[in-house]
């Protein structure tokens, strides 16, 4: 028998090679295959086949265009196929606006949430090489555990680095010294708050923030100022600031020495005015050697690009580090500073995540809400494929091909999706500036520039693409002979089941992202109703002037002449974010290796009593002090710090903190929440100080009357200090900040929920009224033969039963991991919200039942006669 | 421009086109030019080779009689054309031209 060539090769030839040419190129492999497999037959095998993938030219293969028909398209068509387009979207309008809308708020929810998600990416990176730029942060090693600040020491002697360039260091806060009030030049006593920072000569080089006019390194000399455009207007109008001098806390004269520009809202670092060092040092009145052990804000820029980990290497040299951290476990880590505005949570000495986390979320709910609406595209054009039936036989009878047919409803996807992408962008425009008030950010249509535009453009091309594909390719395929006989409908069960996959897949997207938001929305709600350990409700916070707290008395009794107030403390830290914690702390007993941080709090003798504090043990302090030694004062400590301490009973024990302050325990309080809920409670100090020592008073006024009660204090500020502007803040709202990133979160899932039970709901009207159009027929035979109504609605709504019941197979275990994933997240969360789940997936059934009903109210209550007449 | 230059390949190929004649199909001219030239083409190689020579007009072609050995297909059988002629002798024509006017010095070769 004669050998023969390898049937898949031979195969493939025939498939992919232009017929006038198979017969030449297939004859001479053949020819040389078979001179070959007369010495071997096995390289005669390979031979044949490399020959035939050599001969994969394309020159040599089949190409689309049959020589029997014109499938050009021509001006013509495409204005008939716009023409066809128009009238099939006045013949239904209902349908087709559901479309629109669908397809548009989609769009515009893809839109405004990459405009966030480009916003949040540019943070930082309109620095001059901004990927020269690190932040160094800082890891103690406590007990073996990590904590990290987001800080580094003063005396950090990074210019010992060959690579590093400039070394930065900037103090920031957001209350004095960096909260500064100004007079303007011509204004009229009231001052103006703006907040500014400390910082090293270098920090115009490292960061490309660019001054307008004056001194290109206004930092350098001891007694100058560089403010912001905005502060340079509300203080000295059009006029030219440069070399005047201004008072700093109404005494100390700097002169002005640069403008720059306002700071650009992608910046993590904001300020309104920059001030050397020295002024510092002359604001806290602490020395230079002082100055050297503190901790502040520290930027590298380095002349190249060198890896984070090289760089954070280097730093925890010795001779950069410090032996005196080295030896008390302290470790610096340079991040790039690009990465930091996403990348800033840290847990136990590891990144984890940030912002970036809600990034990813939200990316991901763009693309759901995304997907949810082209598949209702599809399922509405492929639905609606049975009205246009007779148009496609009739277009395929007089002559139309299959590929005439994909390119017209390839066009009139295209015109769909183009027309609810104009719609989109309507829509964001008129959206944005609530959006903008919503996640409190100024976003503006402008951040889409440059390169952007084509991706919007390519994103729109294949949105088209994938919701034109599958209807045009179905639509295209229907038999033009059986359609026009009468049983067009009915010949696509098979695309029916796709339908119903589709839907199947939409139902999980949008249950799953309402039940996930409910998650979000309890736990919020949790954290806020939560036991913090001490009252937050109807209590202002002040921060008194220097002169404020010196006639803190005459305040007190001032203000407490209206009935509105309750009482007044003062705090050196507002209880609900104490921030700082140390390991300075010591007592009796203590290990020598023990690194556990504390969270102290120095306040007055009424401080338990007007935050509510529960005192378990022991007594609470008492207006005059007790102990005989003048140095040591009375402490207070939490449940949690009473563990930490060991001691059996730890009333009268002594303590020592931040190394110079004793105190003598005098009771137990119930622990605080100081800090995020996503934290664990921390052992507390709570010791008994002085007025002078406390910046911020705190004062309680009774429920309901903020108003006089904000009357009552401003009078008695007015009294004190004429000049200064009061600024005092609700500490509810307060609190309520703290949690800002994850109410805006909740706000836009919230949102997009909704957006996604709007696009849902389309898509069930979309099917419902398919469905019920499909079985017009049936229920009229089985009403004929007595069927009641609510039977006949049955037979509709048993098409919908298992697409609902796999959606919620599918949905609710997703939903359930992915939120106890997020909830995981919070050392303190509320339980897995179950009975909202069954009271949203109950909704949801009402929901879908009621909409089916409606859809085919019309049809079931019809006289029977009149749907089986019509043929 | 394209169309009137002659490569090398394609040169030699519709030479071999000529010396077979009229015989001349993929495998033949294939076989060809391994025996004369020493040059070992992929039959794809040369099957592109002879479409843009036909392309070109420097080629016709016609399907002969189906053989046995081919699995009873056809082959394309390819002869020159009067502009295929043409061509050769312009480059001929070039090649002895250019050759005669190397002075005779460069030739001589002296053993160093």
């Amino acid at each position: 028998m004669r050998p023969k060539p390898p049937k898949w090769a031979d195969r493939f030839l025939a498939w992919y090679c232009r017929e006038d040419l198979l017969d030449e190129i297939q004859g001479d492999i053949y020819e040389l295959y078979e001179r070959k497999a007369k010495e071997s037959p096995r390289t005669a095998n390979w031979q044949f086949a490399w020959n035939v993938l050599r001969f994969f030219r394309f020159k040599n293969i089949k190409k689309k265009t049959s020589e029997s028909y014109s499938t050009t398209i021509s001006a013509d068509m495409l204005k008939n196929n716009l023409l066809v387009f128009i009238r099939n979207f006045r013949k239904n309008p209902g349908h087709s606006l559901l479309s629109l809308f669908g397809l548009s708020i989609a769009f515009s929810c893809i839109f405004l949430i990459s405009l966030w998600v480009i916003n949040e990416f540019s943070f930082d990176r309109f620095h001059k090489d901004p990927e020269n730029l690190y932040k160094v942060i800082t890891h103690v090693n406590a007990n073996g555990s990590f904590q990290t600040e987001f800080t580094a020491g003063f005396n950090m002697n990074a210019e010992s680095i060959p690579e590093v360039e400039e070394v930065t260091h900037i103090s920031t806060g957001s209350r004095w010294p960096h909260e500064l009030c100004f007079w303007p030049e011509n204004g009229d006593g009231e001052c103006i708050y703006f907040n500014g920072v400390y910082a090293s000569p270098s920090l115009f080089s490292t960061f490309s923030f660019s001054i307008l006019s004056g001194d290109p390194n206004p930092l350098e000399d001891v007694a100058q100022i560089a403010i912001s455009e905005k502060m340079a207007r509300t203080l000295y109008g059009e006029e030219s600031p440069l070399g005047k001098t201004i008072k700093i806390d109404g005494s100390k004269e700097v002169s002005i020495a640069a403008v720059f520009q306002d700071i650009p809202s992608q910046s993590s670092i904001k300020f309104d005015f920059a001030l050397p060092f020295s002024i510092y040092q002359r604001q806290t009145g602490i020395n230079e050697e002082r100055l050297q052990s503190w901790f502040f804000d520290v930027y590298l820029k380095t002349s190249s690009n060198v890896p984070a980990k090289q760089l954070s290497e280097k730093l925890n040299h010795p001779t950069v580090l410090g032996e005196e951290y080295l030896s008390k476990k302290i470790s610096y880590e340079a991040v790039p500073f690009t990465d930091w505005h996403l990348n800033n949570a840290y847990e136990n000495g590891k990144n984890a995540g940030g912002r970036i986390d809600y990034v990813r979320l939200f990316i991901l709910i763009a693309l759901l809400v995304l997907a949810m609406a082209v598949i209702n595209f599809v399922n509405l054009s492929t639905a609606r494929a049975t009205l246009r039936a007779k148009e496609i036989g009739v277009r395929k009878a007089i002559g139309a091909v299959k590929n005439t047919l994909i390119v017209q409803f390839m066009s009139e996807s295209f015109m769909m999706v183009l027309a609810s992408f104009l719609l989109g962008i309507a829509w964001t425009v008129l959206a944005l500036p609530r959006f903008n008030s919503l996640i409190d950010a100024s976003l503006s249509l402008s951040l889409i520039g440059g390169m952007n535009v084509l991706y919007l453009l390519v994103f729109l091309v294949s949105v088209a693409l994938l919701a034109g594909l599958y209807p045009s390719l179905v639509l295209s395929s229907f038999q033009s002979a059986r359609i026009l006989k009468g049983s067009g409908a009915n010949n696509f069960t098979g695309s029916l089941n796709i339908r119903k996959v589709l839907m199947t897949v939409q139902l999980c997207l949008s249950i799953g992202i309402i039940l996930f938001s409910s998650v979000i929305y309890f736990q919020l709600d949790f954290i806020r109703e939560k036991n913090l350990g001490f009252d937050k409700e109807n209590m202002i916070r002040l921060e008194p002037s220097f002169r404020l707290l010196k006639s803190y008395d005459a305040f007190r009794s001032e203000t407490l002449k209206s009935d509105a107030i309750i009482d007044m403390t003062a705090a050196n830290a507002n209880p609900m974010i104490i921030g700082n914690s140390t390991v300075a702390v010591d007592w009796a007993g203590k290990s020598p290796d023990s690194q556990i941080n504390f969270q102290t709090l120095a306040a007055l003798a009424n401080f338990s009593e007007l935050f509510g504090l529960e005192v378990l043990e022991g007594r609470a302090f008492l207006p005059e002090k007790q102990t005989k030694d003048s140095l040591v004062t009375e402490a207070l400590i939490s449940e949690t710090a009473a563990a930490y301490l060991g001691f059996e009973n730890p009333i009268g024990e002594k303590i020592r903190i931040h190394d110079y302050q004793d105190c003598e325990i005098v009771g137990v309080v119930n622990d605080l929440h100081t800090g995020s809920l996503k934290e664990s409670i921390q052992p507390l100090i709570i010791y008994s100080m002085p007025i002078e020592y406390l910046p911020g008073i705190y004062i309680k006024y009774k429920p309901g009357e903020a108003q006089k009660a904000l009357e009552a204090i401003s009078g008695a500020y007015k009294l004190i200090e004429p000049d200064l502007l009061i600024k005092y803040w609700f500490q509810d709202e307060t609190f309520d900040n703290l949690y800002k990133t994850e109410s805006i979160a909740s706000n836009l899932v919230l949102t997009f929920s909704v957006i996604s039970i709007v696009i849902a709901v389309i898509g069930i009207v979309g099917l419902a009224t398919f469905n019920t159009l499909r079985k017009t027929k049936e229920i009229g035979v089985r009403r004929v033969f007595g069927a009641s109504q609510f039977e006949s609605l049955l037979v509709l709504v048993n098409e919908f039963v298992w697409v609902l019941l796999l959606a919620f197979l599918i949905a609710v275990p997703v939903a359930w991991f992915a939120s106890l994933k997020w909830l995981n997240t919070y050392a303190y969360k509320t339980e897995m919200p179950w009975a909202s789940f069954l009271w949203i997936i109950v909704g949801a059934v009402l929901l879908i039942l009621g909409i089916i009903w409606i859809q085919s109210q019309k049809t079931i209550a019809m006289n029977p006669t009149k749907s089986l007449r019509n043929e | 421009m394209k169309g009137s230059y002659l490569g090398e390949l394609e040169e030699l190929i519709l030479l071999t086109v000529g010396v077979l004649f009229p015989e001349a199909y993929g495998v033949s001219v294939m076989d060809e030019l391994k025996i004369q030239a020493g040059r070992s083409l992929n039959i794809s190689a040369v099957h592109s080779v002879l479409t843009r020579l036909e392309e070109k007009g420097y080629l016709k072609s016609h399907t002969g009689q189906p053989t046995e050995e081919r699995g009873g297909r056809r082959k394309r059988l390819f002869t020159l054309t009067a502009a295929g002629k043409n061509v050769l002798e312009e480059s001929r024509a070039l090649r002895n031209q250019l050759y005669g006017m190397i002075p005779k010095p460069a030739f001589e070769f002296k053993l160093t």
